[in-house]
């Protein structure tokens, strides 16, 4: 991995573990280049469901033009692509994406709905990855691991 | 995981975070800090001097806020930062607070600005650990770096040792 990568990924996991009201509201676990896509397994701390979790595919770019729009339209220019989308919606588990501009450092976040057929081409800089967003985020995915199906009830086994 | 282990585990992810914002710095964890006495290992890149600049990164976290350089220095207090034996290259410390992701630094094993000489630092002094900071601490490294390879780096001779005596002797 290039020092931009590196860094993006030095990032992502400062931010998502950062101390908000006084605690740490995830931990992360980097899943590597094996994982196809799915960069990072995050866990709620705290959480009423054990091992309650979502996946992130980090994107991190240094390039000169790193923003398009303006106002509420401003994105950074991060790419999710159709394949990549699609697999990551047919698991059906809370998965993001997680911009990185690695020069000022900031972070954006942007989730990735269940049953996804379409990628995307950047991510409102008015989603920032911030305490806010830490903890409605954590909100979001513990009340999906609430109210998850009963999943699989029987086996052959 | 307790708290004491998150905040261990994050200070090396900030570490990592304000040693790269100049992309010029790899940063390698090291697995066992009992036998080195540092918590990561760094390598700067500078067109100045090419090759791998190592120097070696001591870490400090509280929950605590850090408002000033005085709250780092009196929360390290008297206990020493120095590893309790002798380390020939640069080293910093990293002091962080979790509660604003403050960080403060200051030279353990200091270069110095115009030899070849490391001072080992009893009493660390710890300042804000902004971009200009950064900068400061990469010069130095570098320079250190250049006057040492220019002082101990020949080329065109190895070094033999013979019954306990070391004696240079040209290659070929």
């Amino acid at each position: 991995m290039d020092i931009v990568g590196k860094r993006g990924e030095a990032l992502f996991r400062a931010i998502i573990t950062k101390w908000c009201d006084g605690k740490q509201w995830f931990d992360d676990t980097f899943k590597g280049e094996k994982a196809e896509g799915l960069d990072f397994e995050v866990q709620l701390i705290g959480s009423s469901v054990f091992h309650a979790n979502f996946y992130v595919q980090v994107k991190a770019t240094a390039k000169h033009t790193k923003y398009v729009g303006m106002g509420n339209d401003r994105r950074l220019l991060v790419r999710l692509t159709r394949a990549d989308a699609k697999k990551i919606g047919n698991m059906k588990v809370p998965a993001y994406v997680v911009g990185i501009d690695v020069h000022s450092g900031r972070a954006f976040i942007k989730h990735v709905p269940a049953g996804s057929t379409s990628g995307f081409s950047g991510i409102l800089v008015r989603q920032p990855l911030n305490c806010i967003a830490i903890k409605r985020v954590w909100t979001e995915v513990e009340a999906f691991w609430i109210s998850r199906p009963q999943g699989m009830t029987t086996s052959d086994y | 995981m307790s708290e004491n282990d998150l905040i261990e585990r994050r200070a090396k992810l900030l570490a990592n975070v304000v040693l790269t914002r100049r992309l010029n710095i790899d940063v390698f964890s090291i697995g066992t800090k009992d036998l080195s006495g540092l918590d990561l290992l760094c390598a700067l890149h500078d067109d100045r001097v090419p090759g791998f600049l190592p120097f070696g990164v001591i870490l400090k976290a509280t929950s605590r806020p850090l408002d000033s350089s005085g709250d780092a220095a009196s929360l390290v207090g008297k206990r020493t930062l120095f590893p309790n034996h002798t380390i020939l290259m640069p080293v910093i410390a990293l002091f962080f607070s979790m509660e604003k992701d403050e960080a403060y630094f200051a030279w353990i094993v200091e270069p110095s600005e115009s030899s070849i000489r490391l001072r080992h630092v009893s009493k660390p002094e710890f300042t804000e650990f902004d971009n200009r900071q950064l900068d400061r601490m990469i010069k130095r490294i570098a320079d250190w770096y250049r006057f040492t390879s220019d002082s101990i780096l020949i080329e065109g001779a190895e070094t033999v040792r013979k019954n306990g005596t070391a004696k240079r002797v040209p290659v070929g």
